[in-house]
């Protein structure tokens, strides 16, 4: 068994090894951008992590107890992302992955398959996790002044962990294919757990956390944190965990090395559970699997006819690839669970400028409110990329591998293109503005204000999706299964740099003309003549790097999809 | 109607398709034969206008598919190998997708649509979701897709996969019907009995080289006249005869 198990996953590892070779031919600028981005993000975690530990070990009599709570807490967490992620992978790797048909038709043990797949879901699910929980551990062990020893239980200690996770995780997995069909058990899982996310984030919004931050409550939100117990225990493989690394942390008496034979123990124990649990339910899932189509979802007749009908305006060709997109869109359930996402954001965003009192701030509330409703146009140009990268930036991915359709058409792709950039740039341009328009009315700000806020953010909306289909079809994912996942390479992650910073320096580049206006205004000045010809030359400013940003991506998606061959 | 002149596609230091000449004219029905990796997908790429030749032109009712692709394309229907199609969209949602990028629409297009699901033997399935169709029922759902414009050239790469013996017959008397209509078929295949039922003329390209070209018996001529079925010529003039050793020596 284990020379099948170790040939199992030979393919595995050859498409790694031939993947990062890949990535080796496919330029140093892009993979200097992904290593750069990685730094940054590991830099910006173990930063954060290091000065909220330095700040509770400068806090007297609980500054340890906080540190001892939150690494508590942050176990919990970090084996709860492991075990979902693992119940998430698991489907995929056991049930719904292309091989497993040729797999189950050779001649190798079943329970060889379920180890081979057992290590791919461990590693597919716990890579990530792991190596961004590194700078974590280890700003503990920084600021603590941890010994090797520390360093080394952290290493060993993870290892058990994940088996554990991912026993835990495959086992939950076969369980639930057992009450649900596999395809059906992966679109619930994603709708439960956006769900999830969404009313947690909502809850935690509208319990309105920034007044726990007022200066008098801050000694008594310490003290709440000290006394709270997290949701640990001590029959939980990531409770062990920490009990392996306390005592070497905080110079406590302790038990490091029993809870680590638990740990260890556990592994083992847990692997040989779910050969068992394979050998009682997993062929009998996998084969139910094979019957079941995805879930349909019943879009009303209606919202085809709505869309028909606003397609009217286009051309017969850009109407076809209009109503054929619209279609698609409201038949993916991934991207309805990205709606759902979508639809928290706007409505916490909006919350926030309804619950912000500003008659408490010791300024010109006037001066206050058009400077919020300034930064708030570059914030709601933040939240316009964020949207545009799950729905913008795929739009040409989408076409998948039915893009020869389209390709041996006579249609152009300077049609194409620009048929999914006015699909896109109308109810993007329909949510930045709603978003400007309803949170300065909540700031009541000035009509000027007002107008200079709709005027940048119709400029910037076309930008951010000109910017978002022009590099979506420069760097198309045409093979990509999951919609979702368009938005995670490295085109994405380019558009998103370059988003942001477009965002910036159109508020960079209006800083001053407004600041020169408004200043102006509540002086009760009046501005000189040249004045107004550099607030308007900025302004000319922006919309021409807006015009910039639009259009030159999309000619440069253009022409790469038309040198594009099959 | 389709004239390739010198056509030459490499990919770095692979040579695909080596200075092919050839012309299929109006109404013939023209079999491209070859070996796995000859060059047989590649050049019925070039021609539908999915890939550029690094060398030559290639013509299509006299346009340069490379200078003017959109009145080329236009003209042709295309059939590829693999039939991908957007999974969540209905047959009839497809074929009102297709109409609409060939601009042929209103009741030429609703009338168009019932004829084609009528011919094709779908009409109980137009408003299922593609995902839920069968290999063969794609394939026949892309043929119908490719000739609702009424094109001059059907383009058609591997058009048996995935067929059943009705289907089969079914696309093979359509082929012919739009030869007798003047219209143009070019099909590449490796279902040599297709070839010999259905093709005015067959071409066989072996190492992106043509080596072959003529009806049925001028290629017999070709292949020294003593095999009298297209297999046994499309195996000789391939270098297959080794295969049929290993076949023989398998049999006995």
């Amino acid at each position: 068994m284990t020379d099948d198990f170790l040939h199992l996953l030979y393919p595995s590892w050859r498409s790694l090894w031939s993947r990062k070779r890949g990535d080796r031919e496919s330029g140093a600028f892009r993979q200097a951008v992904i290593f750069t981005l990685g730094i940054l993000f590991w830099a910006g975690t173990f930063y954060l992590c290091y000065r909220v530990l330095s700040y509770f070990q400068g806090v007297e009599v609980i500054g340890t107890v906080l540190a001892v709570k939150l690494l508590s807490m942050l176990t919990v967490v970090f084996f709860s992302l492991l075990v979902f992620s693992n119940i998430v992978t698991a489907l995929s790797a056991f049930y719904l992955s292309d091989e497993l048909v040729l797999l189950h038709a050779l001649p190798v043990s079943p329970d060889a398959i379920y180890l081979a797949k057992f290590v791919e879901t461990l590693i597919g699910s716990s890579w990530m996790i792991v190596l961004f929980g590194l700078p974590v551990f280890g700003a503990y062990g920084v600021v603590y002044k941890a010994s090797w020893t520390y360093y080394g239980a952290v290493l060993l200690g993870f290892v058990p962990l994940l088996v554990i996770a991912a026993a835990v995780g495959i086992i939950c997995t076969m369980g639930l294919v057992r009450l649900f069909p596999a395809r059906k058990t992966k679109e619930i899982l994603l709708l439960l757990a956006v769900l999830f996310l969404v009313s947690l984030y909502l809850l935690f919004r509208f319990l309105q956390p920034e007044r726990l931050f007022d200066a008098a409550d801050r000694n008594r939100l310490l003290h709440f944190l000290a006394a709270v117990t997290p949701p640990s225990s001590a029959y939980l493989p990531s409770h062990w965990f920490k009990e392996c690394l306390v005592p070497l942390l905080f110079a406590r008496p302790g038990t490091p090395l029993f809870h680590f034979l638990l740990l260890a123990s556990t592994a083992m124990a847990s692997l040989t559970i779910g050969i068992w649990v394979e050998k009682r339910f997993y062929m009998d899932g996998w084969m139910r699997s094979q019957e079941a189509g995805e879930t349909r979802i019943a879009v009303p007749a209606w919202i085809h006819r709505a869309a028909d009908f606003l397609s009217r305006p286009f051309a017969a060709q850009a109407r076809a690839v209009v109503q054929k997109d619209i279609r698609l869109f409201l038949r993916d359930t991934t991207q309805w669970t990205q709606l759902l996402l979508l639809a928290a954001l706007v409505v916490v965003y909006l919350y926030n400028f309804r619950v912000l009192d500003l008659k408490q701030v010791p300024l010109a509330t006037v001066y206050l409110q058009n400077l919020l409703a300034f930064l708030n146009t570059g914030l709601a140009g933040f939240v316009t990329a964020a949207v545009a990268i799950r729905f913008v930036f795929p739009a040409v991915s989408v076409e998948g591998r039915a893009f020869w359709l389209v390709r041996s058409a006579p249609i152009s792709m300077a049609r194409l293109v620009w048929s999914k950039f006015w699909m896109y740039l109308v109810p993007l341009l329909v949510l930045s503005e709603s978003l400007v328009i309803l949170s300065n009315w909540f700031l009541s700000v000035s009509g000027l204000m007002m107008g200079l806020s709709i005027f940048t953010m119709a400029f910037l909306t076309a930008g951010i999706v000109g910017l978002g289909i022009g590099l979506g079809a420069v760097y198309p994912r045409f093979f990509v299964e999951n919609v979702a996942k368009i938005a995670t390479g490295y085109g994405a992650i380019l558009y998103m740099i370059l988003a942001m910073g477009f965002v910036a320096l159109t508020v960079f580049l209006e800083a001053w003309p407004v600041n020169a206006i408004f200043t102006s205004t509540f002086a009760g000045i009046e501005m000189h003549a040249s004045r107004w010809a550099l607030v308007i030359g900025s302004l000319a400013l922006t919309a021409i790097l807006s015009l910039g940003v639009c259009l030159f991506p999309v000619y440069w998606g253009i022409r790469r999809l038309e040198a594009r061959e099959p | 109607m389709i004239e390739l002149r010198e056509v030459t596609k490499r990919y770095r230091d692979l040579t695909a398709v080596n200075r092919l000449s050839l012309h299929v004219g109006r109404g013939e029905v023209f079999g491209f034969l070859g070996p796995n990796g000859a060059g047989k997908t590649t050049t019925i790429k070039m021609i539908a206008g999915l890939m550029r030749p690094t060398e030559g032109s290639i013509l299509v009712g006299g346009i340069d598919v490379a200078v003017d692709p959109m009145r080329a394309k236009a003209l042709m229907g295309f059939i590829p190998d693999r039939p991908f199609l957007y999974e969540k969209l209905t047959g009839e949602e497809l074929l009102r997708f297709v109409g609409g990028l060939y601009r042929v629409e209103g009741r030429r297009l609703d009338q168009r649509v019932d004829e084609l699901f009528e011919l094709f033997g779908l009409k109980d399935f137009r408003h299922e979701w593609i995902e839920g169709y069968s290999h063969g029922m794609r394939q026949r759902l892309v043929m119908s897709a490719a000739i609702l414009h009424h094109p001059d050239v059907v383009i058609v790469d591997e058009p048996m996969v995935g067929l059943d013996p009705q289907g089969a017959r079914l696309v093979k008397s359509i082929f012919r019907e739009q030869c007798t209509r003047g219209k143009t078929v070019f099909m590449s295949t490796h279902t040599l009995g297709v070839a010999e039922e259905v093709c005015d003329r067959i071409g066989i390209i072996h190492k992106g080289e043509l080596i072959a070209l003529g009806t049925k018996e001028e290629l017999q001529q070709q292949a020294k006249g003593d095999a009298d079925r297209l297999e046994s010529i499309f195996l000789q003039l391939t270098g297959g005869e080794g295969m049929t050793r290993v076949v023989e020596h398998l049999k006995s």
